[in-house]
């Protein structure tokens, strides 16, 4: 298992201390916070890349590392989502309040469109050696994309049906439903990160993919850092205009308040930008030397 | 910051020595430079020895990214393989640093210790 957590270093990373470390982690006993060291390092390895890493590499590791961001991100976001749900009413309480819910939600619709932009090229690619190669790896991993989103979407369709099927009341059956949606998320959204990073380390890349892509995901990550500010201005405006909205209860029975609910949210979205923006500008300054 | 310069300013400010020595002495590099001190070492030696030598517990993270960063500064470098198990040693301008960094801490040490038993003798 936790050397399984070696496959969250850069590439780079792997390919100069994976045996060593692989190594180090059979001599040790496994330790909660031996793993939590192991994730904390793979995070400050990704922000700080090891000198002498070739430029291809670099953008790869760009735009494996801004999606990675991005598909965490979007777990907070939908957090987000939720707690504000039912709250339209106080957008009007400050025209604050009402800008950072449009510029979070224009935001997003550039982020995603950005993101779809910036794959464009490097699947095309990644299809096009596979159709020349018949590499039946390549294959299996272009394939695991659309059977993750795809179980993920039916994981959702069935808690649906089941919730209209009840008229809502979740029950047992309901709880366990969303269980498996919450596996399912998680399993597509590994497999929406890890595939792609394989198969960019598997397929030639040509320079004019790059030329497209790094732009396209360093937007993404621009987009991110308006979103986490935008939330930052909404939380300020709930708590300052909305008291009674801010302290009402959220989350699983309902244990933290609204002000809490978003404030986490906030922090690992401005944790989740910054590192994303770090990546696409190391991206960028690479991209230049591709 | 070099460890003389911050010497010096320790000789001024009593909370940058304490502040220096609780941050330098449970830092990675120099517990890594130090354990080198006597000889080449893998990964697992290396956390055996900072553990039996300062009593920190370096996680396998923590480790490698004080090893990759001292080896980009060229301060200690790596050996041959064994048994997929990559040693690594001091380079010469390592044990400069080391010394440098060691003698620091033992005059901020020493330092401290004789303010310490002279409030003591005041009380």
């Amino acid at each position: 298992m936790r050397k399984r957590l070696l496959a969250l270093y850069p590439e780079t990373w792997r390919d100069r201390y994976g045996t060593e470390m692989s190594a180090l982690l059979d001599d040790t006993p496994p330790s909660v916070t031996a793993t939590l060291d192991l994730m904390r390092g793979a995070l400050v390895a990704h922000l700080r890349p090891l000198p002498g890493t070739a430029p291809a590499t670099r953008a790869r590791s760009t735009v494996a590392g801004v999606l990675g961001c991005f598909i965490a991100f979007c777990a907070f976001c939908a957090g987000f989502v939720k707690t504000t749900e039912g709250d339209g009413h106080v957008e009007h309480a400050h025209p604050l309040l009402g800008v950072a819910h449009s510029l979070i939600l224009v935001a997003a619709v550039v982020a995603v469109s950005a993101l779809v932009l910036a794959a464009a090229p490097l699947a095309r690619a990644s299809l096009a050696q596979a159709h020349r190669t018949r590499d039946p790896t390549l294959m299996g991993l272009i394939a695991l994309l659309p059977a993750g989103i795809g179980i993920f979407a039916g994981s959702v369709g069935l808690l649906t049906l089941w919730l209209n099927a009840h008229h809502h009341h979740a029950g047992v059956g309901g709880w366990l439903l969303l269980g498996l949606c919450a596996l399912c998320a998680a399993a597509a959204s590994l497999a929406c990160w890890a595939a792609p990073r394989a198969i960019m380390r598997r397929i030639d890349i040509p320079r004019s993919a790059f030329a497209v892509s790094i732009p396209a995901i360093a937007l993404v990550a621009v987009c991110m850092a308006v979103i986490a500010l935008a939330t930052g201005v909404f939380l300020t405006g709930i708590v300052a205009d909305s008291p009674s909205v801010a302290a009402a209860g959220n989350g699983p029975g309902q244990l933290i308040d609204v002000t809490t609910s978003i404030a986490i949210q906030l922090t690992a979205m401005l944790a989740l930008s910054a590192a994303a923006v770090l990546s696409a500008a190391r991206g960028l300054r690479s991209f230049g030397t591709l | 910051m070099s460890a003389v310069e911050i010497v010096v300013s320790a000789r001024h400010q009593d909370y940058y020595v304490i502040r220096y020595t609780a941050m330098r002495s449970s830092d990675p590099s120099l517990l890594i430079m130090a354990s080198l001190a006597d000889g080449p070492k893998h990964g697992y030696a290396m956390t055996r020895d900072v553990k039996e030598m300062a009593g920190v517990k370096l996680g396998p993270g923590t480790l490698y990214g004080a090893i990759a960063r001292l080896e980009e500064r060229g301060l200690i470098e790596p050996l041959e393989t064994e048994d997929r198990r990559r040693p690594y040693r001091l380079t010469g301008s390592g044990a400069a640093v080391l010394r440098e960094q060691l003698t620091a801490l033992e005059r901020v040490a020493r330092l401290g210790l004789g303010r310490l038993s002279a409030a003591e003798a005041r009380a």
